[in-house]
């Protein structure tokens, strides 16, 4: 019996049991919210907040925190955050590599993005109470899930670790840094899952491959080790993150339920009639993700526009090119510098210096003197001569 | 107060059935044909396997087939074919031969139905009828989502509950699309109910058809071999087959069959066999040969393929019809009707589409890359940015499918080509 038997036997173990009292309550739930009714303003104020999509781009703290003050004086009763995020549309589709990588969850070197965010919602508004409603939770965005001390999960919803933050050190060859660089790293799952009142070892094991991770049943709880001596283990590999699905998450009491829909999370919340409040709230933050992105094709666009349009510069046409240029730098340093996101994506430095330096090499072409053709767009005599267009 | 108010809802209740009362006409399973109005107090003999329960109400929703009846505790959905008796105060339940025979003779004597087009539902009225879409060819290539999705679109502005029948006839394909199409053919099951009736459905054809509720066979189908393999007819690696099996089996169960079809459609050295209950009727399956009936010995070198009679001896399929009256017997339809032809519709057009883009778009690549005859370089150029813009134009017009011609879009991270025309175009704009 190798590793992978004795996880898969052991997740089976987890698996079937739990499956089958999940199954029961899940009807029970469905049967149940239909007890729970939208209205148009009486009952519980309800807002959305949607989290969804790639780290470091779709979800950044900056976007949550322009809505902190608007949040405060809507002052729901109850905030609903929609995690979904994933890396690969299910299982399957990551077994068999269908996934595109530029959209897996990021920290780049971005360590303050996710607290930014923990913060927003687990310091600054701590006064609302707050649940998350995970559809997904795949990678990069679960320490985060995990600083809500009450999460939700639909049946086919995944927590799953990540490898993302261990990336950043993994190939530092001194020992001694490597291990600096580790804490420093690892220390930011346990920072957010903080928040959501979690062990540290589970959350240590979520992000750090070499930690194992096995449980002890203590009433109704779980506490967690991160080593094998508990009375099951979940993780016995050194090399990988654990993964639960919504059914162990609950059995394991790392999730309240496991729900089909809002209604089900409002019910489980004793709350029978509710309205939605803040609808432009949730509307501004669906945008800023369509928004940022659009621009992204945007810059892509000017990206290859700028590179074409360098192989254009010459003779007659340079200065009409080198202007163009310009103005598409312009307008690509504006775009980066209005959504981080696109200059994430786009692989530029922090400070946008090699588009600066661009901007730069093309205004001391434009300082020079046009280079005169003869013969209609010969070969250049160099030296000066010919004017500006 | 707690009885006035009682009362008044009691009363109200009444009221409002009477006002909103409907005549509901139930065939039964035995043709019995009872006819009431919703409202009515009505008393049922409901037969699920071997139990027989009664069953008192008030018959509050017909909704063709299933009707829902309040009784003092609950509303009991109730299907029809499970129905064995009806009776009420008014109780009109009738023989009615004439009408049974006629509807016979109707599916006997027209083999090749003519579909007259059924008016679209008024809101609040739920009828159910069958729509048909040939799927004829390889998956991913010629099968694709859109014409299932549309189809799918169109069954719904009819309600749910509508009978979409997938024609299969395919060897195979991209297990990508098969994949994708699981989602989508998962999603529609919720609101209709999905019929896979095929001809010929290996590989990705047979995964296609365990995405649906239910599977029917021809006489002379082949159904199974849904090994996965890449390039020159290189099988996938151990991690990737396991992960297609378990994957497979997912699908099966979805559909409550047994997982254990799965592995030996896979590889070859998986073993199944079965036995049935002499008495009941019940399958019994195992993942070695013990039973009587040997599927896959595990010995053979072919993964297992079925035929028509295996299936239904096995219960993989839920019956076999060479044409569309023995299926809707099977179906446990009156007769064959589809409400108009809008799945065949989209096949045929979907059909002629493909066949114009295989002609033009290799001959619009070769001028997009300078093959035409011109007098003069401007001439030449503007021929190539015209090719290319009819490019684009093709790639919008065959959606999901552009990237079987080389019109990816950067799907999953890939070369976007698409860009790359566009850059072409710039670039020869520029020469011009």
């Amino acid at each position: 019996m190798n590793k992978r038997h004795v996880s898969l036997i052991l997740g089976a173990l987890l698996s079937v049991p739990f499956t089958s009292i999940s199954f029961a309550n899940d009807d029970k739930i469905s049967a149940w919210a239909d007890a729970v009714t939208e209205t148009e303003d009486r009952g519980t104020s309800v807002l959305i907040i949607p989290m969804s999509g790639q780290t470091l781009t779709d979800i950044r703290g900056e976007v949550y925190a322009d809505l902190q003050e608007d949040i405060k004086t809507l002052n729901p009763d109850l905030i609903v955050i929609e995690i979904d995020c994933k890396d690969a549309k299910d299982i399957f589709y990551q077994q068999m590599g269908w996934f595109n990588p530029k959209e897996i969850g990021r920290f780049e070197g971005e360590t303050k993005n996710l607290p930014a965010v923990a913060k927003v919602f687990r310091v600054n508004l701590k006064d609302i109470e707050q649940v998350a409603f995970v559809k997904d939770s795949m990678g990069s965005i679960t320490p985060l899930t995990l600083s809500w001390e009450k999460i939700y999960m639909t049946p086919d919803a995944r927590l799953t670790g990540t490898l993302a933050l261990a990336a950043r050190y993994s190939n530092i060859s001194d020992e001694n840094v490597r291990g600096k660089m580790r804490t420093a790293w690892t220390l930011l799952a346990s920072i957010l899952g903080g928040y959501g009142k979690r062990d540290p070892d589970l959350m240590l094991a979520l992000v750090d491959p070499e930690k194992f991770l096995s449980g002890t049943w203590n009433g109704r709880n779980v506490e967690w080790f991160n080593h094998l001596d508990a009375d099951f283990y979940v993780d016995n590999s050194n090399e990988m993150v654990p993964g639960f699905s919504a059914t162990q998450a609950e059995e394991l009491g790392i999730s309240e339920a496991t729900v089909d829909s809002l209604n089900d999370v409002l019910l489980l919340n004793d709350i029978r009639e509710y309205h939605i409040v803040g609808e432009e709230i949730t509307e501004e933050l669906n945008d800023y993700v369509s928004d940022w992105r659009s621009n992204l094709k945007k810059a892509q666009t000017l990206w290859g526009d700028y590179e074409q349009q360098r192989g254009w510069a010459a003779g007659e046409e340079r200065v009409r090119w080198l202007v163009k240029n310009k103005n598409t730098i312009k307008s690509l340093i504006g775009i980066c510098k209005k959504y981080p996101a696109v200059r994430i994506r786009m692989r530029f430095d922090p400070k946008l210096q090699q588009l600066e330096n661009i901007l730069e090499e093309i205004e001391r072409e434009l300082r020079k003197p046009s280079t005169p053709t003869r013969g209609g767009g010969g070969p250049s005599m160099g030296g000066g001569g010919g004017g500006m267009k | 107060m707690n009885y006035t108010k009682t009362l008044f809802i009691v009363a109200l209740t009444l009221f409002t059935s009477l006002l909103f009362a409907e005549p509901v006409t139930l065939t039964l399973t035995d043709g019995t044909v009872w006819q009431g109005e919703t409202g009515n107090p009505i008393s049922l003999v409901v037969k699920k396997g071997r139990k027989k329960t009664t069953v008192e109400g008030t018959l509050t929703r017909n909704a063709g087939q299933f009707i829902v009846v309040t009784t003092t505790s609950r509303d009991q959905v109730i299907f029809l074919s499970d129905i064995e008796s009806v009776s009420t105060e008014t109780n009109s339940s009738t023989k009615a031969p004439e009408e049974i025979e006629s509807t016979n003779d109707r599916a006997q004597t027209e083999p090749t139905p003519k579909i007259k087009p059924k008016a679209k539902p008024e809101a609040g009225k739920l009828t159910k009828g069958v729509f048909l879409l040939p799927l004829d060819g390889g998956v991913g290539e010629i099968i694709r989502s859109t014409e299932i999705r549309e189809l799918a679109e169109h069954a719904d502005q009819y309600g749910p509950g509508q009978i979409l029948i997938l024609d299969i006839n395919s060897p195979g394909g991209s297990v990508l699309t098969g994949v994708q199409m699981r989602d989508l053919l998962y999603d529609i099951r919720k609101r209709h109910r999905v019929i896979a009736w095929v001809d010929r459905a290996t590989s990705g054809g047979a995964f296609l058809s365990f995405c649906c509720d239910e599977i029917y066979f021809r006489r002379s189908s082949n159904f199974g071999s849904i090994t996965m393999w890449s390039g020159n007819f290189q099988g996938a690696a151990e991690p990737e087959m396991n992960a297609w099996i378990t994957q497979l089996e997912g699908v099966l169960a979805k559909s409550s069959r047994t997982p254990l079809f799965a592995a030996p459609m896979v590889v070859f050295a998986a073993q199944l066999s079965y036995d049935i209950d002499e008495k009941t009727g019940e399958i019994t399956y195992f993942d070695t040969t013990e039973g009587e009936f040997v599927l896959s010995d595990g010995q053979s070198v072919e993964v297992l393929s079925i035929t028509s009679e295996q299936a239904e001896h096995c219960g993989l399929s839920d019956g076999t019809a060479d044409t569309l009256e023995e299926l809707a017997t099977l179906l446990n339809l009156d007769q064959w009707e589809e409400v108009d032809e809008e799945g065949r519709k989209l096949a045929s057009t979907w059909k002629v589409t493909l066949e114009k883009a295989g002609v033009e778009i290799p001959e619009l690549y070769g001028e997009f890359g300078g093959n035409v005859e011109a007098r003069t370089n401007g001439e030449r150029i503007m021929k190539q940015i015209k090719a290319g813009k009819a490019l684009l134009s093709w790639a919008k017009k065959l959606g999901e499918s552009a990237m079987n011609f080389g019109l990816d879009d950067g799907f999953l991270g890939g070369p976007d080509r698409i860009a790359a025309i566009k850059r072409q175009i710039k670039e020869l704009e520029q020469q011009r």
